[in-house]
């Protein structure tokens, strides 16, 4: 209930305000997109299992997000930016890839 | 308890790899706490890291969205400046035309008051109708350049288009064959006009134009007709066409009409002095070669 109360306001701040991204800030946009997917499937597989628990699902996707934005800007320093973005969105994707995996078989039984 | 270690240590990168670590986040935190109810600020929390979830899906989405119609914005404005300028050049160029006009007559009011006039007249007369500065009208050859059939205009390596130098041949024949005035596509030729390319466009006096490329030249149309081909650029556009499918096709015409030249900048004007002249005729003179085309593609 609440979780929908919060992506409602999510959406709808997202889309009504369309606030610019800066610049300086678009490299990490790509990154907390694949973070936030990250979190949704870890979610979504977390529930179906029965053990979803909000204070991982909130402590996981800030740090995933940090973490990320971290390296990709120490990346950016030391001039390979996109390399690290490249391994950063390697590493959350196979995440992806294995939590959709779960909820699969959990749903489809295959 | 520690499994025992795997000799082969740099492996574990690629267990960690496909172990699946995202199942263990939530199964750990609920063996932990089970059954607890979570305190308000967690709850908070979670309804925040929510809208901020969404909130990044949605500006992903709405941002993607914007990319596109920000460039056609932006390219549309490019238009709009194009023909803004285009409309005013063509206003300016009106004014210039009008210009030159009260000149000419008040010039011919002045030179007519005595016979030392009436010869300067006379000269001027033949330089202007050389030097574009005035229309000329009378019987020419036409020499149409389209690309070969099949051809892709806007491709720049397409040997079947037509190139700046295929045009700059086709003019310096038909100078060589004793042409009096030109004008490609209705722009007129002077001493000073440049026939390059820029990208797939050919510019002729900075003026992109369009194939089918038609080049009149008013002079002997007969004479002209049997020179070109036999002069040494003539040649040249002969093997194009043999080579490239290139089409070329000469037509005399009983009466040309050709434009004044718009573009008369007296790039390298001086005022003649007394002391020695050093003035640098850079073209001109033979009449053979006055296109200062510098190509800058070759044909592959």
């Amino acid at each position: 209930m609440i979780a929908a109360l919060g992506l409602l306001v999510g959406i709808v701040l997202g889309v009504i305000l369309q606030p610019d991204v800066p610049l300086w800030m678009q490299p990490y946009l790509p990154i907390a997109v694949v973070a936030a997917l990250d979190a949704v499937f870890g979610a979504a597989r977390a529930l179906l299992d029965g053990v979803f628990d909000d204070r991982v699902f909130v402590i996981s996707f800030l740090s995933n997000v940090v973490v990320a934005a971290l390296l990709v800007f120490l990346g950016d320093q030391l001039g390979v930016g996109a390399q690290i973005s490249t391994g950063v969105v390697v590493v959350l994707a196979m995440r992806i890839f294995a939590n959709v995996a779960a909820i699969r078989r959990r749903l489809l039984k295959a | 308890m520690p499994a025992p270690r795997d000799p082969a240590a740099s492996m574990a990168l690629l267990t960690e790899l496909v172990r699946d670590d995202a199942a263990e986040e939530y199964a750990e935190a609920a063996r932990r706490h089970r059954g607890a109810r979570p305190a308000w600020t967690t709850r908070v929390a979670f309804v925040l890291t929510c809208a901020a979830v969404a909130g990044v899906l949605a500006l992903a989405v709405v941002q993607r969205q914007a990319v596109a119609p920000e460039a056609e914005k932006a390219r549309q404005v490019l238009v709009d400046r194009v023909t803004r300028t285009q409309e005013e050049i063509a206003a300016l160029e009106a004014e210039v035309v009008q210009t030159r006009a009260d000149l000419a007559a008040a010039q011919e009011v002045l030179l007519a008051q005595s016979d030392e006039g009436a010869a300067l007249a006379e000269r001027i007369a033949s330089l202007e109708a050389a030097t574009g500065y005035t229309a000329v009208q009378g019987p020419g050859l036409v020499v149409v350049l389209d690309s070969a059939d099949g051809s892709d205009p806007a491709a720049t390596d397409d040997p079947g288009r037509v190139l700046d130098t295929d045009v700059q041949n086709a003019v310096n024949a038909l100078w060589a064959s004793g042409a009096e005035a030109i004008a490609v596509n209705g722009v007129r030729l002077t001493s000073t006009t440049a026939i390059r390319s820029a990208g797939a466009a050919i510019l002729v006096d900075f003026r992109p134009l369009l194939p089918p490329y038609r080049v009149e030249a008013i002079g002997d149309s007969a004479a002209l007709a049997v020179a070109f081909p036999r002069t040494t650029s003539g040649r040249e556009l002969d093997d194009v066409v043999q080579q490239f499918g290139v089409k070329l096709s000469l037509e005399q015409a009983a009466s040309l009409t050709l434009p004044v030249s718009t573009a008369l900048l007296p790039v390298r004007a001086r005022v003649p002095s007394l002391a020695t002249d050093t003035v640098a005729g850079s073209s001109g003179g033979t009449g053979v070669d006055p296109v200062a085309g510098t190509s800058e593609e070759a044909r592959p």
